[in-house]
């Protein structure tokens, strides 16, 4: 009986193998999940529209979505729905591969799906508003990726509630990706005037008057707030583009476009990020040793009041490696919100939640930020690799995770934004503490050497038990680990660590 | 299970060096883009080919060291650009080759894969050296792909440029040290 069953398994099998084709199976996957970008004028290298297409590049999209490179989605699979998730299901995937190793065949083009009526131009709508570059900026053939601020003039009558920006890249091959934020201090304006090109380096200044806006990256789709929520957009803000380009062989000039979608309905209750840890990290300590595989910086919040949250995102810069954030409810109920195993920092990226997700008072938050600064990740930018501190430069490192929320009904707003404040404020006087620990222990060295300098007065680098002061003399033997009658540094250190950990 | 896919790892292996030392026809003639009649393996200088077309983005990111390596090794190397895909049209071709600064390299568009079939070329950018007859090499340019979607900050194995050095110096040609990554060559129908 057995045996019949494996074969009829095995049978089973073959057909299905035999039966994969373009137009019934494989077709409905690449249109749904593919042809969003693989269509004229959008970013995708090439179009994938048609069997002649798709099976020209049968080989190449097996291996790519296999490896999960494509469609381009680095969340893995949590505990929530993500609003335009692009992963592929493994069977998806296995009906790629099984189609391509049949040898593509086409099928029966009666079964050909409609291809979706994609939206040419805005996905959202006709903006409201539509600012560009107010010049092209070029992009050269090769080197490194260029990072580039541009400032956009908004010169709106009066203040706005904004419910989306949406980005339209012209030079598509080499636009990556585009974080928002606005400025009012007019910083932006003054960096770009400095900077004979166009845009400038980056914002300097981070506080009052500037505030982040979202972003986007290649491939991604834009979003509108959920509900009622809005961003107050202040009636005297210049739109900034943090611009990331990808030199693509050949130059380009980009000039890309936003378009800015308003609300005159205010929203009843404002929304915050939640960033763990605070400021992208900058008070965290982060200092990455030259060759460190797991450097991990964790940090925790519990929640003062219950939340609703909506959106989660990561931030960090090369050598980044895993980025998550969970959730532990009072009940302990563990929520696993973001997780990126293998980060690429290239896909920055907001993830909005299906669903707002209810967060009671009392929810842990815990988000934890491991970089690899080793030379097998090939993402360094460094050969050999060297100490990494936090800063605001690619090269440099950032990392942190937030959690975008808004206070459940009946809930104040305040009392989440103060605490959190505070926990700013905890995380550097924390971090400046161990600081302090690192420089006493660097002093107890300094002032061991000399005390055993001036003990060792025949100077052979030890000190006998007659150069030995008077309180020394009771513990001389027990500190004496190696039994040879005196006390080497690394004797008088582990004897003095002994005595400071009793101590303590 | 196991015993399968060790066995297709060693025939995968089998064919991606089976051609390496496999000779071709040195009196090969076809025409280059420009309708030139040429023998791309003639000659006492070794063959250059970097198989790509119009449309690959790995192959197109490569462009401007493929650029850099036929300048550097100008007048010592038979340097020649194959476009694989026979579905390409002369615009295509005209606009690629001018977009990307092309235009001063030998080009072929491969209609019939004359070439991908003599040196076994798989990928776009693959390079091939082929001296007296011989394939040499075959492989990667270099380490800017460590993997699909994952190219290096920085490149620190240029492994065609090894080759050519060993073969101009008539020492042993290192192979070379990792895959190469790009977009595989349909086979012609």
């Amino acid at each position: 009986m057995k045996k019949i069953l494996i074969v009829l398994a095995f049978t089973a099998l073959h057909i299905a193998a035999k039966e994969v084709t373009f137009t019934e199976h494989v077709a409905p996957i690449i249109f749904q999940n593919c042809t969003s970008c693989h269509r004229p004028g959008e970013s995708g290298p090439f179009k994938l529209m048609d069997y002649n297409d798709v099976s020209k590049r049968g080989k190449l999209i097996a291996r790519v979505t296999e490896d999960r490179v494509m469609p381009p989605w680095h969340a893995q699979k949590g505990s929530f729905k993500f609003h335009g998730d692009r992963s592929l299901s493994d069977a998806q995937i296995t009906t790629i591969s099984k189609w391509v190793e049949a040898d593509m065949p086409e099928g029966d083009p009666s079964k050909l799906p409609t291809m979706p009526r994609f939206v040419t131009g805005w996905q959202l709508g006709k903006p409201d508003l539509v600012v560009k570059m107010t010049e092209p900026f070029p992009v050269p053939a090769d080197g490194r990726d260029i990072y580039r601020s541009f400032v956009v003039p908004l010169d709106l009558p009066k203040d706005k509630w904004l419910k989306a920006i949406e980005f339209r890249p012209d030079a598509r091959t080499v636009v990556h990706h585009c974080l928002f934020s606005y400025d009012t201090t007019g910083e932006a304006r003054r960096l770009d005037k400095r900077e004979r090109s166009p845009g400038f380096r980056r914002m300097r200044r981070q506080g009052s008057g500037i505030g982040q806006l979202g972003g986007w990256a290649a491939g991604g789709q834009p979003n509108k707030l959920p509900e009622d929520l809005a961003w107050r957009l202040p009636r005297n803000a210049d739109l900034v583009l943090a611009m990331h380009y990808h030199p693509s062989g050949k130059p380009e000039k980009d000039q890309s476009s936003v378009g800015l979608y308003f609300t005159d309905q205010p929203p009843k209750t404002a929304f915050t990020g939640v960033q763990l840890p605070p400021v992208f990290g900058a008070l965290s300590g982060v200092d990455i040793p030259a060759g460190e595989k797991a450097f991990a910086i964790r940090d925790s919040f519990t929640l003062p009041i219950n939340v609703e949250a909506f959106a989660v995102s990561a931030h960090a810069h090369y050598l980044g490696k895993k980025l998550s954030m969970s959730a532990t409810l009072p009940n302990g109920k563990q929520l696993n919100l973001l997780n990126i195993p293998d980060w690429d920092f290239s896909w920055q990226e907001q993830y909005h939640f299906e669903e707002f997700i209810s967060l009671p008072k009392g929810t842990k938050l815990e988000s934890t930020v491991v970089w690899d600064n080793s030379s097998s990740n090939p993402n360094n930018p460094s050969v050999p690799p060297k100490r990494v501190r936090w800063g605001p430069e690619s090269e440099d490192e950032m990392g942190s995770l937030t959690l975008l929320c808004r206070p459940a009904e009946g809930e104040k707003f305040s009392t989440l934004t103060s605490l959190y404040r505070k926990h700013i404020s905890e995380t550097g006087v924390r971090t400046a503490r161990q600081r302090a620990g690192r420089i006493r222990e660097d002093n107890l060295d300094d002032r061991l050497n000399a005390f055993f300098k001036r003990t060792d007065r025949n100077g052979n680098g030890k000190i006998e038990i007659n150069e030995a002061p008077s309180w020394m003399k009771a513990s001389f033997d027990r500190s004496d680990t190696n039994r040879d009658k005196t006390l080497d540094f690394g004797e008088l250190k582990a004897a003095t660590e002994r005595l400071r950990n009793r101590n303590r | 299970m196991g015993n399968l896919s060790l066995t297709v790892l060693i025939i995968s292996w089998l064919t991606v060096f089976g051609l390496i030392g496999q000779t071709v026809k040195t009196d090969l003639a076809i025409k280059d883009v420009s309708g030139k009649p040429i023998k791309p393996f003639s000659g006492t200088k070794p063959s250059v080919l970097i198989f790509t077309t119009y449309d690959c983005p790995v192959a197109n990111k490569m462009v401007p060291e493929i650029r850099r390596i036929a300048s550097n090794y100008q007048g010592r190397i038979n340097f020649q650009l194959v476009y694989t895909d026979p579905d390409t049209s002369q615009n295509e071709l005209i606009t690629h080759r001018k977009d990307f600064s092309l235009n001063e390299i030998t080009s072929i568009l491969d209609t019939k894969h004359n070439l991908v079939k003599a040196t076994g070329a798989e990928i776009t950018p693959e390079a091939v050296i082929v001296n007296k007859g011989k394939v040499l090499y075959r492989g990667r340019i270099n380490n800017f792909y460590e993997d699909f979607g994952k190219p290096r900050r920085v490149v620190t194995q240029h492994d065609l440029r090894d080759a050519i050095e060993a073969v101009l110096s008539g020492k042993k040609v290192p192979q070379p040290r990792g895959e190469c990554i790009g977009c595989y060559i349909p086979k012609l129908k």
